[in-house]
């Protein structure tokens, strides 16, 4: 990455150019586990932005106080503290879905989009451009989420329930949702992955950016 | 010097973030149910699974939503079921403990048609090769059920597993283990009960043939007793639910007149069966 670049370039391109998940392939743990359903991928996008904004606002505050050599030990201190605060969050209000994602949001402690971020921005770059690359990357992971989760929850149960049960989309009666059952299930995170994937780089490819 | 710093750095840090998750632990607390962790600690903490749930803690959770009985621990049995009826606020019928007895009586001497078996020491692995001895229904005495026991209430004496009422809890580890189902927990509605150790389903001739002690299933229990004995087959049968334990003069009868030596007592001998005990060893002395 050339050393000057802009907050908004940063932000762009954790959203398009840097997707975590769909061009750098990190975090496939959450990405393959739990976009099953739009609801908890919105959830776990959620989580997973609140920890990596904060654990990049700390990293850049403290950056001329962290020593190399502890650095990971100071960026795992920070990640797991916020990503323990996100898990007591979901649990006290969000506790269906909190039991449906389970031993996930913990996990997001070793996930290395988030590490990645630290050791690469956050550790050298001031507060602004850091936080506004955590955002870009937090939405980015979300949204690569949101796509896996709306594809596979339309097709496997043949619509889209949102927090609250308000159906915002079903198909037609006469789909069967009982014969894309494997769509919510682990083989059709990987399926799904793959397709949109190859999509991606298609465009990517291609030189049309931004089509993803 | 950057040692120190370091360690100062993250000293600090880690008293800020305790600081934090301290906080947050309050601010976003959930409340659990109180009376999950009360009936959480009346009950044993064997965590063996015995209930049908993952552990003690898990079980508790069950009860409390009302998705196990209170008395569906096996392991606490009566006392515990009373603990957790106090803390739920409602009222236990009191049940017999159910603890296993093993449907073969048949001792190494008994068996019939054994041949050496070279291969995996464990039933399971002798009951696929199936020819290690003759009768196709009894123990096979490779230990499966005493190495399932966690509570150390089984062991074989004379090439039959005998259980140890005294440390046995009742989980039924070892039924499961019996690749023979063997293994049948009952209602202990007495100290000790009396068990058709026998479970070949075969002729009186087939039987004889694989078995000294085996039922041959000659009825005569059913027609001196027919409240407690019912032969659906070959085999004798206790009806368990009308059984109450009790010695009256029909089942002294069939004690008496039964041709097989299936008919068994298990469990643990009380004061009123010692003089029967006394008895029964004089009896087998003289043999």
């Amino acid at each position: 990455m050339p050393k000057e670049v802009s907050s908004s370039q940063l932000f762009k391109s954790g959203i398009l150019d840097n997707n975590p998940v769909l061009v750098q392939l990190l975090g496939m743990c959450p990405t393959l586990a739990v976009t099953n359903s739009v609801e908890n991928a919105l959830v776990m996008g959620g989580a997973a932005t609140f920890v990596v904004v904060m654990s990049n606002l700390i990293t850049s505050l403290l950056r001329n106080l962290i020593k190399p050599h502890v650095r990971i030990l100071i960026f795992t201190l920070t990640i797991a503290t916020f990503v323990t605060i996100a898990d007591l969050f979901l649990k006290a209000n969000l506790y269906e879905v909190s039991k449906a994602i389970g031993a996930f949001i913990p996990l997001i402690i070793v996930n290395c989009m988030i590490i990645c971020r630290a050791e690469v921005i956050a550790i050298k770059n001031g507060v602004g451009k850091s936080l506004a690359d955590a955002f870009g990357i937090g939405i980015g992971f979300t949204l690569a989420l949101l796509i896996l989760g709306v594809i596979r929850e339309i097709l496997g149960s043949g619509s889209i329930t949102l927090p609250g049960s308000y159906k915002l989309l079903e198909l037609p009666a006469g789909f069967e949702p009982h014969a894309w059952i494997i769509m919510v299930l682990p083989p059709g995170a990987f399926l799904t992955l793959g397709a949109v994937v190859g999509v991606v780089n298609y465009i990517r490819e291609g030189g049309t950016k931004g089509g993803a | 010097m950057t040692i120190v710093m370091a360690a100062i750095i993250l000293f600090g840090l880690t008293l800020i973030f305790a600081t934090l998750l301290g906080v947050a632990k309050e601010i976003l607390r959930v409340d659990e149910d109180p009376r999950i962790e009360q009936i959480n600690e009346v009950l044993p903490s064997a965590n063996c699974g015995g209930c049908g749930f993952a552990g003690c803690a898990d079980f508790a959770k069950a009860v409390v939503e009302g998705k196990a009985p209170c008395d569906g621990c096996p392991v606490g049995g009566a006392e515990t079921a009373a603990d957790v009826a106090a803390i739920l606020g409602i009222e236990v019928v009191q049940t017999a403990p159910f603890r296993p007895i093993v449907h073969c009586g048949a001792k190494t001497q008994d068996k019939l048609g054994v041949v050496p078996y070279e291969g995996i020491e464990t039933c399971v692995g002798a009951n696929i090769v199936g020819v290690t001895q003759a009768c196709a229904y009894g123990c096979l005495g490779y230990s499966d059920c005493v190495r399932a026991c966690t509570f150390d209430a089984l062991h074989m004496v004379e090439g039959r597993p005998v259980v140890d009422y005294d440390k046995c809890t009742g989980c039924g580890a070892c039924v499961k283990a019996c690749p023979r189902d063997l293994i049948e927990l009952i209602p202990f509605k007495e100290e000790r009960m009396l068990v058709v150790a026998c479970a070949n389903k075969e002729s009186a001739k087939a039987v004889k043939a694989v078995c000294k002690v085996g039922c041959i299933g000659c009825k005569l229990c059913q027609r001196f007793a027919p409240d407690v004995f019912e032969v659906p087959g070959n085999i004798a049968d206790i009806n368990y639910e009308k059984y109450t334990g009790e010695e009256t003069e029909e089942v002294k009868k069939v004690l008496d007149k039964c041709p097989a030596e299936i008919l068994l007592y298990f469990g643990r001998p009380k004061l009123k069966h010692a003089e029967q005990l006394a008895a029964e060893k004089a009896a087998t002395s003289r043999n």
